[in-house]
């Protein structure tokens, strides 16, 4: 991060629109902006972090210009706002920042709205896109928890080096460099893997590989039947054969041709009927499937009894008088009893009277359930009748074929006594081939029985293996999560601490060269030291811990190395934003700094009094300053105005 | 920041590539809500990673079947 810009708008003591640009230059990477105490260099500071942080302004009376309140007109809406243009890794964005409210009569504000905060950002295409969500992005770019390190003041230069600081130090660290980050993606991580845990337990049962087990079990039975199904059709094929051939044989033999003759026409005979007895069972199994409507005969009757009753005592309205009518003229009987003809008078007036009433909706409905109640009857007798007499057609077919057989195996006997020994021998075989066919056929029905019962169950078990499978997946993904959670979860545990670690050395010995590049007597101090448990440690050319000695100023420039120390492990593009950094130090010190500090940090910026930025220790500064502000505060109106100096 | 985060990503270089993914992406997370002590929705939001790697794990494995 580069700050090209600040512009602030109505913000405390800057009136109107105030501009700071920033210098970007690498050799003249400085920015001072002078100002006494009370001009504004504490405001201009925390305008920096409201911007990007939204911290440190409660509310808009303690952030809007004074003057322009005073100047607004009663109802008038005013805003105060700043935006800060930078540039980091290759993007430029805008960051702003706004409250706007309402002047009151009494010179304060009221109906404040909503801080807006807007970044934009513009790529190497020029197209400027607004960042949906300008909080995390800061944070990607100077985490919020970060800030302080870059952007402070000279108090917090001093807290560092303080004893009881060895805490803040580690915190410090572990925000700096991202092993709070990390810590908390090790902590999140391994609770989802703990939650992740609770939930498989809730979702396993194992149960798909037992309904697998069952299925192979099935699907081998079905393999099995469909076998023996093949097997005893092809024997039946087979014994079928020689039947033909058998058949054929004794065709051909003089001797029982016309036995041969009367055998084929009884079986013939005995084809075509078993063909209609066949037929004739699915017609009775159709008919027995409609057997409801005979069975509700009786429910039928009752409900067209009760309604015809309302009918004839007029308790259903016109549309059953009506049907009276109707009655009356199909029998040509008035309601006296006395006959009429059609051309009689009372006919045509009973027909004038149908023709005029007109029926109710209830009438209707009436009707039609009168109408299909008889239907229904109708239809239930009709069943019934042909029931009866596919029934009898059954029987008879039964009787029939009964006879044939018992006429085929009469002739079937005399044969198989035949004094003609060939004659005998063919007919007990065919006898026997066709006891073999019957045994088969018998075989065949109780195999294919056998077949639907598994295929039912193979039907069933699919149906349960599917929401099984669901579940499966789930407790597979469950795991797979689980692994993942707590691996990674592991792995960051494991680099965390040797990251931290080297980091920590690292800085340790950053500290300790800048240090000696800071303090004046830099040679007094042997060693700086941040030890295992964050310590910031120093000690004397005697080898002997020598921070309890040390000055205000010497304990700032530990802290000062410190923080530069670690912005440069860190490794992040980001300004060092110092606020009155130099006001406890000595000249020495600030001598020592102003010749150091600028090349340290990619982008310097000091906000400071004119007594803390002299003589030597600005001259050693000069030659890095890019750009330098003064800020203007203006007695008669208690406003800021930046002058650009260079 | 880009550096600081190289560097870390970097430790994980040798690591598994989903398991490295999840690390990236979670880090990502944690470190857009940094700025809050308790950060709401944290959970779902890992949750999500994980489902969506886990996921593409499991299909890029049925793939390989």
């Amino acid at each position: 991060m580069k700050i090209e810009r600040v512009i602030l708008t109505n913000f405390r003591q800057y009136y109107g629109e105030q501009r700071v640009a920033f210098s970007q230059d690498d050799t003249k990477n400085v920015t001072v902006i002078h100002g006494v105490n009370g001009a504004g260099k504490t405001s201009f500071f925390i305008a920096l972090n409201w911007c990007l942080y939204g911290e440190g302004i409660d509310n808009i009376g303690q952030v809007i210009s004074k003057e322009a309140v005073s100047k607004a007109k009663v109802g008038e809406w005013l805003i105060t706002k700043v935006a800060i243009h930078f540039r980091h890794e290759g993007y430029r964005y805008v960051a702003t920042r706004q409250m706007s409210g309402l002047k009151r009569k009494d010179n304060t504000i009221s109906e404040v709205r909503e801080v807006d905060f807007v970044l934009l950002r513009t790529g190497a295409d020029g197209i400027a896109q607004k960042i949906p969500n300008p909080i995390g992005v800061i944070n990607t770019i100077l985490p919020n928890n970060v800030r302080t390190y870059f952007f402070f003041d000279g108090e917090k230069i001093d807290r560092f080096a303080r004893p009881e600081s060895a805490e803040e130090v580690k915190w410090a660290v572990y925000q700096v460099l991202d092993l709070e980050v990390m810590t908390r993606a090790k902590n999140h991580l391994a609770t989802a893997a703990r939650e992740l845990r609770t939930e498989l337990r809730s979702v396993s049962s194992g149960e798909l590989q037992e309904l697998v087990a069952r299925d192979q079990e099935a699907r081998q039975l079905e393999t099995e039947y469909n076998k023996q199904l093949a097997h005893l059709r092809s024997e039946i094929t087979a014994t079928q054969k020689h039947l033909g051939e058998i058949n054929q044989h004794l065709r051909d033999l003089d001797a029982v041709q016309a036995l041969q003759k009367q055998y084929d026409l009884f079986t013939e005979e005995m084809r075509e009927r078993e063909g209609e007895r066949e037929r004739m069972i699915h017609r009775i199994r159709d008919f027995a499937s409609q057997s409801y409507i005979t069975l509700s005969q009786k429910a039928l009757s009752k409900a067209l009894g009760i309604l015809d009753a309302k009918r004839q005592r007029g308790e259903i309205p016109s549309n059953i008088r009506q049907q009276f009518v109707e009655d009356l003229l199909q029998q040509r009987v008035c309601i006296c009893g006395r006959p009429f003809a059609e051309h009689d008078d009372a006919y045509q007036h009973l027909a004038r009277f149908l023709k005029t009433s007109m029926p109710t909706l209830l009438e209707d409905d009436v009707l039609n359930t009168t109408g299909s109640l008889k239907g229904l009857i109708d239809r239930g007798t009709q069943i019934r009748h042909d029931l009866d007499e596919a029934m009898s057609d059954k029987v008879r077919l039964d009787q029939t074929i009964e006879r044939l057989i018992a006429q085929r195996d009469d002739v079937q006997r005399q044969m198989a006594g035949s004094e003609h020994l060939e004659v005998s021998k063919l007919a007990k075989q065919r006898d026997e081939y066709q006891v073999d066919i019957d045994t088969y056929r018998a075989e065949v029905l109780m195999v294919e029985k056998q077949l639907e019962a598994v295929r039912v169950q193979i039907k069933d078990l699919e149906r349960q293996m599917e929401q099984a499978r669901k579940t499966e997946y789930k407790e597979q993904l469950l795991s797979r999560k689980i692994r993942l959670a707590q691996e990674a979860a592991d792995v960051i545990e494991n680099f965390h601490a040797v990251f931290a670690e080297n980091k920590r050395r690292e800085i340790e010995q950053e500290s300790r060269t800048i240090f000696h590049s800071l303090a004046w007597k830099g040679e007094h101090f042997q060693d700086v030291r941040l030890t295992a448990d964050y310590q910031l440690e120093v000690t004397d050319r005697y080898g002997l811990p020598a921070r309890p000695e040390l000055s205000a100023g010497e304990r700032q420039v530990l802290s000062l190395s410190f923080i530069t120390a670690m912005a440069k492990v860190a490794q992040r593009e980001a300004p060092l934003i110092m606020d009155t950094p130099f006001g406890r130090l000595s000249s020495a010190h600030r001598e020592a700094i102003t010749a150091n500090l600028p090349v340290l940090a990619p982008q310097l910026v000091l906000f400071v009094t004119d007594e803390e930025l002299r003589d030597r220790a600005l001259d050693n500064l000069m030659p890095r300053i890019g750009t330098e502000y003064r800020l203007d505060f203006n007695v008669n109106t208690s406003c800021t105005k930046v002058e650009e100096l260079r | 920041m880009a550096s600081l985060q190289k560097q870390i990503l970097g430790l994980f270089e040798e690591v598994e590539p989903d398991i490295r993914e999840v690390v990236a992406e979670v880090l990502r997370v944690e470190q857009e809500l940094i700025h809050l002590q308790r950060a709401h929705g944290v959970m779902d939001k890992i949750n999500e990673i994980l489902d969506r790697v886990a996921t593409a794990s499991m299909k890029g494995q049925a793939n390989e079947n």
